[in-house]
C-alpha cells in the first residue's frame, strides 16, 4: 500500500496526516507513505535575470518547501511511520495527480481546507481538482 | 503649498501615482523578495532597509528628470513608445537560463536590490513622471508612501503574483494606459490633433466630441499591449512547461 498525503503546512493538510496516523491499522501492511508539496512557479519577469539566478530561485522553491513538509514530516516521524518527502513547482492539483501516477501510488490524502480561503471561493479547492483529475482513489479528510 | 493637500484633484493623483506604483513594482517586488532571502535571517531586514532607503532617494531623482524631459515636446511621444513596448514584453515570460551568483553577503544583496531596482525601474519612473503631472509635492509623496510599501511587502506580493499571475497582465495594460494617454498630450501633436476634429479645454486637455481623448487612447493603449502581450507570449511558450523537482534525502 502506497499512499501520497499533499500538505501545504496548513492546519488543515495536518488533520489529513492526523487521520493517516489514526488508521494506519485499516491497511494490512505499514504503508508506505509519500509527502508531497507543491509550490507555485514563480513568476518570469524581463529583466528578472539580472538580479536573481536559478540556484536563488530553485533555493526559495526548497527552504518553502521544507517549511511547509516539516510539521507532517515531526507528526509523521513520532507515529514512527517512515516517509519520503518530496518537493514540486507547477500548477498545484495536476502536479499531485501526476505524482502519484508516476510513483505509482495507490491512494491520495489530502485535506479539503488549505491556506487559500480566497482561491477556494474563487476557483474551487485544490482538492477538488485533485479529486476531478486522478484516476487514483482519493480521500479527502474534513 | 498648503492648499494643495485640501484639493480633490490632489487626493486622486496621490493615490493614481500610489496603484501605479505598487503594480508596476511587482517585478522589484519579486527580485527584492528572493534576493533578501539568501541572506541570513538577521541580516535580511538590514539589507532590506538599506537596499530600500537607497532605492527609494535613486527612484525620486530619476523620477524628477523625467518630469522634466516630459514638458520637452517629443519627448512624451518618444516615453509613451518606450512604455508600449516595456508594457508588451513584461506579458513574455523570460527564459530563465541564466544564472547569476547568489549574494550571502549583505553588500551584495544591497547591490542587487539597487541594480534590480534601476533595470526594472524604466517603466515606472515614466509612468510615475507621467501620472504626476508636474506636480513635485505628488510625486515625491507618492514615491515615498509606495516604494517602502512595496519592498516591504515583497514577499507577500510574490505569493500574490504566484496564485494570481492576472497582476502581471493588469500591469501591462495599465502600462498601455499611460502610455496612451501620454501620447495624445505631447505638445508637438497639439497643433496636428487640433487640425483633426480635437477641441482643447480651459486646462489644454484635448476632448474629442464631449468624451476625454486622454481616457480613450489610454484604454486603446491598454487593450493593445494586453492583446500582443498575451499573442506574442502564446507564440513563444508553444505548450512548453517546465517543471523542476527537488527530491529529498530518504529518511
Amino acid at each position: 500500500m502506497r499512499i501520497l498525503v499533499a500538505v501545504d503546512g496548513s492546519k488543515y493538510s495536518l488533520d489529513a496526516v492526523q487521520c493517516l496516523i489514526d488508521h494506519a491499522d485499516w491497511y494490512r501492511d505499514k504503508p508506505e507513505v509519500l509527502l508531497l508539496t507543491v509550490h507555485l512557479p514563480v513568476p518570469k519577469l524581463p529583466g528578472m535575470g539580472a538580479a536573481v539566478g536559478k540556484s536563488q530561485i530553485q533555493k526559495y522553491y526548497q527552504q518553502e518547501g521544507e517549511a511547509q513538509l516539516a510539521p507532517a514530516k515531526r507528526k509523521l516521524d513520532a507515529a514512527g511511520i517512515a516517509s519520503e518527502a518530496s518537493i514540486l513547482v507547477g500548477p498545484v492539483a495536476e502536479s499531485i495527480v501526476q505524482h502519484a501516477k508516476a510513483k505509482r501510488c495507490d491512494l491520495i490524502y489530502i485535506g479539503t481546507r488549505g491556506r487559500t480561503e480566497i482561491g477556494k471561493a474563487m476557483l474551487g479547492s485544490t482538492a477538488t481538482k485533485v479529486l476531478h483529475l486522478s484516476d487514483i482513489p482519493v480521500l479527502l479528510v474534513k | 503649498m498648503l492648499e494643495q493637500f485640501a484639493t480633490q484633484v490632489f487626493w486622486i493623483g496621490l493615490l493614481k501615482i500610489i496603484g501605479v506604483n505598487i503594480i508596476l513594482s511587482g517585478d522589484n517586488a519579486v527580485v527584492i523578495a528572493l534576493a533578501a532571502r539568501s541572506l541570513p535571517a538577521k541580516q535580511q531586514k538590514a539589507a532590506v532597509l538599506w537596499g530600500s532607503g537607497a532605492a527609494v532617494v535613486m527612484r525620486i531623482i530619476l523620477t524628477i528628470f523625467a518630469v522634466a524631459l516630459l514638458t520637452l515636446p517629443w519627448l512624451k511621444l518618444a516615453g509613451s513608445l518606450l512604455l508600449f513596448w516595456i508594457g508588451v514584453k513584461l506579458l513574455i515570460p523570460e527564459d530563465d537560463d541564466v544564472d547569476v551568483d547568489a549574494s550571502d553577503n549583505m553588500i551584495s544583496a544591497i547591490k542587487t536590490i539597487l541594480i534590480a531596482d534601476l533595470v526594472m525601474s524604466i517603466d515606472n519612473v515614466i509612468a510615475v513622471a507621467a501620472a504626476a503631472q508636474g506636480s513635485m509635492t505628488l510625486l515625491i509623496l507618492g514615491l515615498a508612501i509606495s516604494i517602502p510599501l512595496v519592498i516591504f511587502g515583497s514577499t507577500l506580493l510574490l505569493h500574490l503574483m504566484e496564485r494570481w499571475p492576472v497582476i502581471i497582465t493588469v500591469g501591462g495594460g495599465l502600462l498601455g494606459f499611460v502610455a496612451g494617454e501620454m501620447l495624445v498630450t505631447d505638445p508637438a501633436l497639439r497643433d496636428w490633433l487640433a487640425g483633426g476634429g480635437v477641441a482643447f479645454a480651459e486646462d489644454g486637455k484635448p476632448r474629442v466630441g464631449g468624451l476625454s481623448l486622454e481616457i480613450l487612447c489610454g484604454l486603446v493603449g491598454a487593450v493593445i499591449v494586453v492583446a500582443a502581450g498575451t499573442w506574442l507570449a502564446k507564440r513563444k511558450q508553444n505548450g512548453v512547461q517546465a517543471q523542476v523537482e527537488t527530491e529529498q534525502p530518504k529518511s
